[in-house]
Parts: C-alpha cells; sequence; structure tokens
C-alpha cells in the first residue's frame, strides 16, 4: 500500500441545485479541473492562489468532506471515494478551518478537544491522556478548562488544531488558519505548525495567501482558476512574479526587492525569497558595504516616493476648513461588567485630528483601539475626559450637558462620521444592493431623489457599475464585492470622515489591494479624513501619513508611519503587538548586519532603491 | 468586543465544591424534586425548611449570594407582578383602600407566601446551573434520556444540539452587539420611537444575524464532520458520569427533607 496522498486527475464541480444536468458538469460550477500530484509523508506543502481557485475545495476533497466527480483521491491507498474508508481518512487527515469561531463545538477546551477521539470511540483513560497530550503539543497545557469563547483568536486556533492531534492523524491540513487572527495570533500558528511538523513528522498542507507564510515550505501549489500552474520549492515558484501577478497575487518583498536590484545592475543569484536569504546574499558579496559603520554613510536623502505619506497635509484638505475636527482631551472608557469587574479599555487619551488627514490606529488586539473609534460617532461615551468632533462635546468638554444624547440626536453626527465595522458584510440586510446602500441615507431623512443619486454615486466610488449591481441579492455576491458593498452603505451618508475598522482583514490579495485602492482614490479627494484601525502595517505605509499606536489603551505613539518604524527600536514594536511591513525589517537588518541604509524606507521601491544607493556609495569609497 | 454583556445562560461558576462534584443527573433529578415538593408545600413554615436547605446546598456548592441574586434579577418584574396581584386581587378583609383596589390580609399572606416559592424555585434551578458546567447538563440529560431513545426519542441529538446551543450564546450576543452598532452608524434609532418603528428597526439585526447563524450552522457542520462525527452511536465520552457514594447521600438526604417537608406540612 503506497503511503502518502495521490491525487489523479480530480475535478469537481459543485451541484448547482438538485439536479446536475445528465452528461456533464455545470461549467460555472467547476471548481478543481483535473489536478494531479503526490503528497509524499511527512511533506510540508503550501496552497496558495486567489479566492475561487479551487484551494478550499482541493482541501475538502483530501479528506473525503467531498468526493472527486472524476478522478480520485487516494490517501495511503485509501480511496475516498469509498463510504467504508471515510472514517479512517478523517481520522489520518485531519483539518482546521479559516474560522476559529465555527469548528469549536464545546464550551471548554478539553471537550473540544476530546471530540474527534470520542467520534473515534477512544475509551478513558487513552481518551484522557491524548487530550492532555494534544493541548501540551499547542502550548496551551493548562488551559483545559477554559471556556472556549473567551480565549483570543490565536489560542482559539491553537485548540482547533490540539482537536485534530487528539486523533493522530497522519496529515494535517490547514484552510487559511491565519488568515481572521492578529500579527501575535499568526506567529502563534505558524511557530506551532511548524514545530510539530518538525518533531512529529507529520505531513502539513497549509492554505494561504500569506507569501511570508508560503516561504517556510518545502514545496508551493499555486492554484488558479481550478488547475494547478506551478508546483516546485518556494524559492522556484515564488519567484515566478509574472505568473504569480496572472493570479492577482504578490510576490514576497525580497523577491521583489531582488528584481530590483538585478535590474539596477546588482549581480544576485535568483531564488532568493525572504528576506534574510537577501541579507546574507549582499553580506557576502559586497563585504565593502560592511566596511562603513551604521550611521556615517546615512547622508543620502531622505526615503522619498510617490507614497500616500504626507502627500496632503494637515490643514489642507477641506475648503474653509479651520482648526480641528477631533479633539480628544484625556479621554478614557471603563467597562463596567457583571460582577462589577471594571475592565479600563482607554485612559488619558489626548489627540486632535485636522480635516483631510489619513489616520492609522494600531496596536495589539484589546489594546482599545475599537473602543476609540466608536467614541467618534458617539456609540460610545467617555467615562472620563472628554471629546469634540465637529460641533459635538462629549464627557467633560460637554459643559451643562448631563446625559449623554440618544440615538435620534446622533444622527446628523453619524452621518457626519461614517463608521465601517469590522466585517461590515455582515451587517447587509436588504433584498437588493440598491435597498441596502439606500439605508443610511434614508435613516437621515433624505427624499428619495437624493437617496438615489447618494446610491449610485457611492455604488461608483466603490468602482461598481450601479445598473449592473443595484438589483442583485447582497447575498449573491463574493466576499469582497459584499465589503464593498457595505462601505458604499456608509460613503451613501456622504461622511466627512470616514472611519474603518480593520478594513482589510480576511479579503485575498487581489480585493486587499482593490480595497486599499479605492480607499487612496477617497481620500486623495481632500474631502474625506480617514481613520482605518487596522493591524495590516503595509496598508499603514503605503495609505496614511501619521499612526497612532495604542497600547494597554494609552496613546503611546502619534507621528508619521516612517518616524514609527523608524525610531522605534524591534523590542518596543513587539510590545505594541507591531510587525513592521517586510521593507522596513529587511532595512532593519541590513543595518544590523553594518550596511549603511537608511532605515525608514516603506515600501519596495524606495527600499531597492536605498540599497542601490548605499552599494554606489560603498563602491567609491572602497 | 472583548467585552460581553451579561450572560443569563452561562451563569455556571467553575469550582471543585461537593455539589460540583456531583454527578450531573443527581442534581437534575434534586432540581427535579425540588420544584416538585415546593408546589405541594403551602405554609411559611414549610418554606422555612426548604429555605435552611438552600443555604446548606449554598454552603456546599460554595455559591456567594450575589450569584444567586444575579440568576433572580432577569425574573424581578414577574416576581413583583404576581405580588402585586396576589396583593390586591385577593379578597378578604380590606387593610388598605388606593381607590378601587384593596389591600387585604389575606392578600399579603398570599404575595409573602407566592414570592418566597418563586424566589425558590428559581433558587432552585440556580444551584443546579450554577454548580453544573453546561456540557455535564448536557451529558446528564442525555444520560436520563437514553432508556426513552428506544422508543425513538433523539436523546443525544437533544443533548448535542443543547451542547452547541450552550456554545454559540455568547458568540452570537457579541455578533449582535456588533451588527446594532454598525447599523446605529447608519443612523437607525433603536431608542425612540412607536411600537411598529421599533419593531421595523430590528429587521437590520435579525436578517443579518440569521444569515450568519446558518452560515456558522453550515461551517460548524464541515468541520464536525472533519472530525469524524457521525452521530451518537459508538461515541465515547472525556467525562464519564458515574453515580457515587456522594450522590447516593444526597439523594436520600434530599428525599427525606423534602418529601418529608411536603408530607409533614
Amino acid at each position: 500500500m503506497s503511503r502518502g496522498i495521490i491525487l489523479e486527475e480530480v475535478e469537481f464541480a459543485y451541484a448547482s441545485g438538485p439536479a446536475i444536468p445528465p452528461g456533464g458538469e455545470d461549467e460555472g460550477r467547476m471548481a478543481v479541473r483535473g489536478i494531479s500530484g503526490e503528497i509524499p509523508p511527512g511533506q510540508f506543502l503550501v496552497l496558495i492562489g486567489p479566492n475561487g481557485s479551487g484551494k478550499s475545495t482541493l482541501a475538502r476533497l483530501l479528506n473525503g468532506l467531498l468526493t472527486p466527480t472524476r478522478g480520485s483521491v487516494r490517501v495511503d491507498g485509501l480511496d475516498t471515494r469509498d463510504p467504508r474508508d471515510l472514517r479512517e481518512i478523517r481520522r489520518r487527515v485531519g483539518m482546521v478551518f479559516q474560522n476559529p469561531d465555527n469548528q469549536l463545538v464545546a464550551s471548554t477546551v478539553e471537550e473540544d478537544v476530546a471530540f474527534g477521539p470520542e467520534n473515534l470511540g477512544i475509551p478513558q483513560p487513552e481518551l484522557g491522556r491524548r487530550v492532555r497530550s494534544a493541548l501540551a503539543r499547542v502550548g496551551m497545557a493548562g488551559y483545559e478548562k477554559a471556556q472556549t469563547h473567551t480565549l483570543s483568536g490565536g489560542q482559539k486556533q491553537r485548540v482547533a488544531i490540539a482537536g485534530v492531534l487528539a486523533m493522530e492523524p497522519e496529515v494535517l491540513v490547514l484552510d487559511e488558519p491565519t488568515s481572521l487572527l492578529d500579527p501575535v495570533g499568526r506567529h502563534e500558528i505558524v511557530n506551532t505548525v511548524t514545530e510539530l511538523h518538525r518533531s512529529l513528522g507529520i505531513t502539513v498542507i497549509w492554505i494561504t495567501h500569506s507569501m511570508e507564510e508560503a516561504c517556510r515550505a518545502e514545496r508551493v501549489w499555486l492554484l488558479g482558476g481550478g488547475r494547478l500552474w506551478a508546483d516546485g520549492p518556494p524559492a522556484e515558484v515564488l519567484s515566478r512574479t509574472d505568473l504569480l501577478e496572472r493570479w492577482g497575487l504578490r510576490s514576497p518583498a525580497a523577491v521583489a526587492v531582488t528584481r530590483g536590484l538585478r535590474a539596477a545592475g546588482v549581480s544576485l543569484p535568483t531564488g532568493i525569497i525572504t528576506g534574510d536569504e537577501l541579507v546574507a546574499e549582499l553580506a557576502a558579496r559586497f563585504p565593502a558595504g560592511l566596511a562603513i559603520r551604521a550611521g556615517e554613510g546615512t547622508a543620502g536623502a531622505p526615503c522619498e516616493s510617490g507614497v500616500a505619506t504626507g502627500r496632503v497635509a494637515a490643514g489642507e484638505g477641506k475648503a474653509g476648513g479651520s482648526g480641528p475636527i477631533i479633539r480628544a482631551e484625556h479621554l478614557g472608557h471603563v467597562y463596567a461588567e457583571p460582577g462589577g469587574r471594571r475592565v479600563v479599555a482607554l485612559e488619558d487619551v489626548s489627540f486632535t485630528v485636522q480635516p483631510g488627514e489619513r489616520i492609522a490606529v494600531v496596536g495589539a488586539t484589546g489594546s482599545g483601539k475599537s473602543t476609540l473609534v466608536q467614541h467618534l460617532n458617539g456609540l460610545l461615551f467617555p467615562t472620563s475626559g472628554g471629546l469634540v468632533v465637529f460641533d459635538y462635546a462629549f464627557g467633560e468638554l460637554a459643559k451643562g450637558v448631563r446625559r449623554p444624547p440618544k440615538d435620534q440626536g446622533l444622527r446628523k453626527l453619524r452621518g457626519r462620521v461614517g463608521l465601517v465595522f469590522q466585517f461590515p458584510e455582515d451587517q447587509l440586510f436588504a433584498e437588493t444592493v440598491a435597498e441596502d446602500v439606500a439605508f443610511g441615507p434614508r435613516n437621515l431623512g433624505l427624499d428619495e431623489d437624493e437617496v438615489a443619486r447618494r446610491v449610485r454615486q457611492a455604488l461608483a466610488q466603490v468602482g461598481m457599475e450601479a445598473e449592473l449591481i443595484a438589483g442583485r441579492s447582497p447575498l449573491s455576491l463574493s466576499g469582497g464585492e459584499r465589503r464593498r458593498v457595505a462601505l458604499a452603505g456608509v460613503l451613501a451618508m456622504e461622511p466627512e470622515v470616514l472611519v474603518l475598522d480593520e478594513p482589510t482583514v480576511g479579503l485575498d490579495p487581489q480585493g486587499r489591494e482593490a480595497l486599499i485602492g479605492l480607499l487612496d482614490n477617497l481620500a486623495s479627494d481632500g474631502r474625506h479624513t480617514l481613520v482605518a484601525v487596522t493591524h495590516d502595517m503595509d496598508l499603514v505605509a503605503r495609505l496614511t501619513s501619521r499612526v497612532l499606536v495604542l497600547s494597554a489603551g494609552r496613546l503611546v505613539f502619534d507621528g508619521t508611519p516612517r518616524a514609527l518604524f523608524a525610531t522605534v527600536d524591534q523590542e518596543k514594536m513587539s510590545e505594541w503587538g507591531l510587525v513592521p511591513p517586510e521593507p522596513v525589517a529587511l532595512m532593519a537588518e541590513l543595518r544590523r548586519r553594518g550596511f549603511p541604509v537608511r532605515s525608514d524606507c516603506l515600501t519596495v521601491a524606495e527600499a531597492t532603491a536605498e540599497i542601490v544607493r548605499a552599494l554606489e556609495a560603498g563602491r567609491e569609497l572602497v | 468586543m472583548a467585552y460581553y454583556g451579561p450572560l443569563a445562560v452561562g451563569q455556571y461558576l467553575p469550582g471543585e465544591s461537593f455539589l460540583h462534584r456531583l454527578d450531573p443527573r443527581t442534581k437534575i433529578l434534586w432540581t427535579l424534586l425540588w420544584m416538585g415538593a415546593l408546589f405541594a408545600v403551602d405554609r411559611a413554615a414549610g418554606y422555612g425548611l426548604f429555605l435552611l436547605f438552600l443555604l446548606i446546598a449554598l454552603v456546599l456548592g460554595r455559591i456567594p449570594l450575589d450569584a444567586l441574586g444575579r440568576g433572580i434579577r432577569p425574573l424581578l418584574y414577574l416576581i413583583l407582578f404576581t405580588v402585586l396581584f396576589n396583593l390586591f386581587a385577593t379578597p378578604g378583609e380590606p387593610l388598605l383602600r388606593l381607590g378601587p383596589l384593596a389591600l387585604t390580609r389575606a392578600g399579603l399572606v398570599a404575595a409573602g407566601l407566592v414570592s418566597a416559592r418563586l424566589l425558590l424555585l428559581i433558587a432552585g434551578a440556580s444551584v443546579l446551573t450554577l454548580t453544573t458546567a453546561p456540557l455535564a447538563l448536557a451529558d446528564g440529560i442525555e444520560s436520563l434520556l437514553r432508556p426513552w431513545s428506544r422508543l425513538g426519542l433523539p436523546a443525544h441529538e437533544l443533548a448535542m444540539m443543547m451542547s452547541i446551543a450552550l456554545r454559540f450564546i455568547p458568540t452570537l450576543l457579541e455578533e449582535t452587539e456588533r451588527i446594532m452598532k454598525a447599523q446605529k452608524a447608519r443612523g437607525v434609532d433603536f431608542e425612540s420611537g412607536n411600537l411598529l418603528q421599533r419593531a421595523r428597526s430590528l429587521v437590520p439585526i435579525l436578517v443579518p444575524l440569521f444569515v450568519s447563524a446558518f452560515r456558522r450552522a453550515d461551517e460548524l457542520a464541515i468541520a464536525m464532520e472533519a472530525r469524524g462525527y457521525e452521530g451518537g452511536k459508538g461515541r465515547t465520552h472525556l467525562r464519564e458520569l458515574s453515580f457515587g457514594r456522594a450522590d447516593l447521600l444526597w439523594v436520600v438526604v434530599s428525599l427525606v427533607w423534602l418529601v418529608g417537608t411536603a408530607i409533614w406540612q
């Protein structure tokens, strides 16, 4: 019996409705179109590809959740089409899914981890031993009795992994396990799985949109349109920039920088995919660069290019806008929990916002970011200190007002400060896109002509054709499209300040790029002030001109992204739960190795230009 | 997002007390016995014995009084209404007249007894839910219903439904809060307007909640299938229920005390 997973000409089509036309599949529903391959035991395979490329379908074919409509999938010789082998196949091939909340079955950690082995009929005391050992493997020993809903995203995913390990599988399939997590959670999961692969020799099949994660694999499959486009080690597949771009994927920053350097005449080998590899190559090839001590060679012009940073100066954005539109003074917020426990979410936060600014609010999960932005449109009120937004004053700045205003009195403010929540697509409720987008303007009491005009305008702003989409049901759209419709629903209120909570989380690279471009356009017209709460440092670098960093409810940094990444040391950054964008990390590593490069380069283009400059300066000196 | 409102259902207080360690079946039966006996009692002295037993249970379960209070609070209006109804609607010799309403001595007594009964009823149920983890409760119910599964009662399925519902209550509460805020940000007014307007303002909350609940259900079903779930057949349990000496002791004491009280008074 051959070990490992063998795919032979696997095709899969989703049934459209109850009946598939006899003699043929519905073309539009073909998710996997003829994939063959062999995954030997112990391999670390990463699947990349845009949404709709068939990655998730393929994952579900591997353990018989789906069975191929043509071709075959065999796990250690067992055919997934044979129902008698299904239970054994599912034991051998464990799956972890994207959403941690929707795969935990039980209310407590140990009960959840036990769920799989219970289904297999594993008796006590073996069952308890497996639960304890699986939790220890994912670093969650001691959490046996914890309530699953109180855990962080990363912890929930580790429990989900433990739940699979307790079934003692040979293959671990993870379907975008990190895409809904914050940077800390991502780190936890990547480390956990890498360690499991190393210590147990378990086969890992990892689906991701993250190129940094793909770099850790032994082998990468690039999927697009249900077909396998590339199959090889990461150094080979991730260097194929043209193919990646064709499928809407961005190559890792190190690949892009390497390409730029080679174009500029720097001789470097192909196959460099990580920052560490690039730094090692440069150090080996240009020992002269090391001759100059860091700090002496920083005479070059500051990193500058066409990025958004600093493009809109404070106060320029809005005609007639003089003075700040938002002013927080010693703002504090304390949540009172049942049982009398008080949770300090914000403490002594002071800042002002000028019209037209582009602001990022960053910090670890639980640092108070969402609490802060919910004050801006009166969803929450200060429990200490005060806040003025346009002509609305709250807390101690609202002199003579005892009681916070009600929803009705806040409508105008909520029209002027549009707040787009996390996963805004989840709030769509109307039968058609147009009706949903019209909801906000109607609540503002506008007449129907104006509502119709705003719906058209807002859909155009998010890059959608009103004629094509207005009459469709929001449920029939893709995830990225739904998010844009939800954004249109807020834009239709014509807000002057647009606040977004984690706008890019859960999107594929294509959807993410589209959204960043769209927000850039909105902010560039000078009529919108942008406030984005995010963990996405690439978005911070490309879209915003000012960063507010919150840590444990306090404002610990207020300045440009450039200043943040250039001046704050690594230790502080991790304490604040921040991971710098790849180019910044690359430059920091080069400096650490003695290359005289500036550390404030935010983008691939800036980093490339700066390395070229430093190398040339070094050559002159030699 | 990490902050929860009051979780009325998930009121389990983790602990290792005598009551916590009892078999969930024992506690379920105790609660049923408690409720049944309570309805047979209608004198102050009887309620006094129940109260005494309740206090013993609180000590044995290490249940703080405010935890008990939290369980009672949501039903305060019901109790208040019942008390008022009994105060004024019981015929008898009037002590005080308020317009057409008359407060009678009999009313006073009836109101006192009925509120004592209601409070003891809730307290008894709370002793169960405060000392029994929701999952253990589900296991207990499954086990007690199992003899009936031969008659077609889906005992395992009911228990699984219950434990999944318990698991998702906090998740859905959190989601409700998020959607409410999102719709408020789009100008919805939940605080004013007549009954019809308020009811209509619930549509933008309920529709997304249902859509998301269906999606969650779908994903959970797939995740359960992937973990080899094929129904209750052949499943083992991490927590095997065992009816021990302590359980027997508790059952005997309860039977004597509660049934005795009901017969004696």
